[in-house]
């Protein structure tokens, strides 16, 4: 229903309308729809997602890659930079798939200067953690960079850094979502953890079809489609949404040597000194 | 409507009031070991375990948990799969197996592109990734379509495929396995060259 009305409006509007509703409902901040009302506030220490891959131009490198502060607008992203109060981390425990160890390396980022002209960005590490679990100290830097310069600097220990307003590749169906999990919604809270509770939470399963069955015979009032869905979210032009990314690339020599797991997991998280 | 706008004005108005206060030079650089301490605030590794799977009143105690000693999550991705999803209990159990800790697990060993949940699936879900190579890298790609992986694996034969000691449920609703989203639409998810995430809409 609000797609159809969004659809019949001016383009300019369809931007303004839709990002006023995904910021209302908090339900859209990429991959995590939704957060709690702490991260809500400081939208700049929100984590939309996070990215590991190889580097697509350097096989000895890996790219991390931590998206912070959801649907900007292209208006307001040129005016966005880093929380200078956050330390930005990436943990890491090395190990065999589902360990449980905690963290033993850390990569830590903070800025100073609060406009994207002067915002100078410190990376630290990586280095093993002062301490491990959920207060942190900073660790070694490594270097410092000028906010938004995306050819990058490569720091002392060969760590390629960018930090700056990015689009978000983030890609998701979120009207589909809606149907299928409807308790998602902020506006429509989960009041319980199962079906038949007095809030309805979810159309997607109809407990009566046990068949496994095909394609088209799906139940709980969700319309089965197989249709290709234009993304509602950010990659629906125009306007597109975007973020801030921390873009790192990492020398892998630098997360292997010195450690006998060649597997790392890798965790994102921001704080401040006072949790809020 | 009117009340979504006034939010969203708020919400800019505050963010270029702070953008405009504070000091303006590169000072302030905390040094090693400095103090004080850091409380986390803010927690994210898979893409939408916690917001699909967890209560939302329960988001802030995952966000200032360490993955490996999470209070709630292990609970609620379990209690999803049963109650809300209605998998099997062998089915569920995997998927909690799978995606608790919450961690997004790299294998640095491995060629080949990324692949989300292909180093805890031995490469299976390289299949989900359209270009994918080996996939027991593992991580997650920018294009990666990490919802229909986890849709694959909630309700659809993912689970008893991938490990077959697992047995069919007959509890999959094939609607719901794929999202039947476009990949990269515009060359806005990814670009070949650093810093890889394409240029600000």
């Amino acid at each position: 229903m609000r797609l159809k009305r969004i659809a019949g409006t001016t383009l300019t509007l369809v931007a303004l309308v839709t990002a006023a509703f995904l910021y209302n409902i908090h339900a859209v901040r990429g991959s995590d729809h939704q957060d709690s009302p702490t991260v809500v506030s400081r939208p700049r220490a929100d984590v939309t997602d996070v990215y590991v891959f190889p580097s697509p131009t350097d096989p000895t490198k890996v790219v991390f890659i931590m998206n912070v502060d959801p649907l900007l607008t292209p208006a307001a992203a040129p005016n966005e930079i880093l929380d200078p109060a956050v330390m930005y981390q990436f943990k890491i425990t090395h190990g065999a798939v589902g360990t449980t160890a905690a963290e033993d390396q850390v990569i830590q980022v903070s800025a100073a200067g609060t406009t994207p002209a002067v915002q100078q960005v410190t990376v630290y590490g990586p280095a093993a953690p002062n301490s491990t679990g959920t207060n942190s100290t900073f660790v070694a830097a490594s270097g410092s960079f000028a906010f938004n310069q995306s050819a990058g600097t490569t720091l002392g220990n060969g760590i390629k850094a960018f930090v700056g307003p990015r689009a978000d590749p983030f890609f998701f169906d979120l009207f589909q979502f809606f149907k299928i999990l409807p308790d998602r919604n902020f506006s429509n809270p989960r009041t319980g953890n199962t079906l038949g509770t007095a809030t309805p939470t979810f159309n997607g399963f109809n407990a009566g079809d046990t068949s496994g069955g095909a394609a088209g015979s799906g139940g709980g009032g969700y319309a089965c489609s197989t249709t290709a869905s234009q993304n509602a979210l950010t990659q629906a032009a125009p306007p597109g949404f975007d973020v801030l990314s921390i873009v790192l690339e990492v020398p892998k020599s630098l997360l292997t040597t010195g450690f006998s797991s060649q597997i790392i997991h890798v965790w994102a998280t921001t704080s401040t000194t006072t949790g809020t | 409507m009117k009340v979504s706008l006034v939010s969203l004005t708020i919400a800019l108005a505050g963010t270029l009031a702070l953008a405009g206060c504070g000091p303006t030079n590169g000072a302030n650089i905390p040094g090693a070991g400095s103090t004080p301490t850091y409380q986390q605030m803010e927690l994210l590794a898979r893409p939408a375990v916690k917001e699909a799977m967890e209560q939302f009143v329960n988001h802030d105690a995952t966000n200032r948990s360490s993955p490996y000693a999470d209070p709630v999550l292990q609970g609620e991705i379990l209690n999803f799969m049963t109650n809300v999803a209605g998998r099997s209990a062998g089915i569920s159990n995997a998927v909690q197996g799978v995606l608790y800790p919450n961690e997004i697990t790299v294998d640095l060993s491995q060629t080949g592109t990324a692949a989300y949940l292909g180093t805890e699936t031995g490469g299976a879900t390289a299949a989900f990734i359209p270009g994918s190579v080996n996939g027991k890298f593992g991580g997650r790609g920018l294009v990666d379509d990490v919802i229909t992986i986890d849709l694959a694996a909630i309700f659809g034969n993912a689970i008893p495929s991938i490990i077959t000691s697992i047995p069919d449920d007959h509890k999959e609703n094939f609607c719901l396995t794929a999202q039947h989203v476009t990949l990269n639409q515009g060359g806005t998810q990814s670009q070949a060259a650093f810093p890889y995430v394409a240029a600000p809409h």
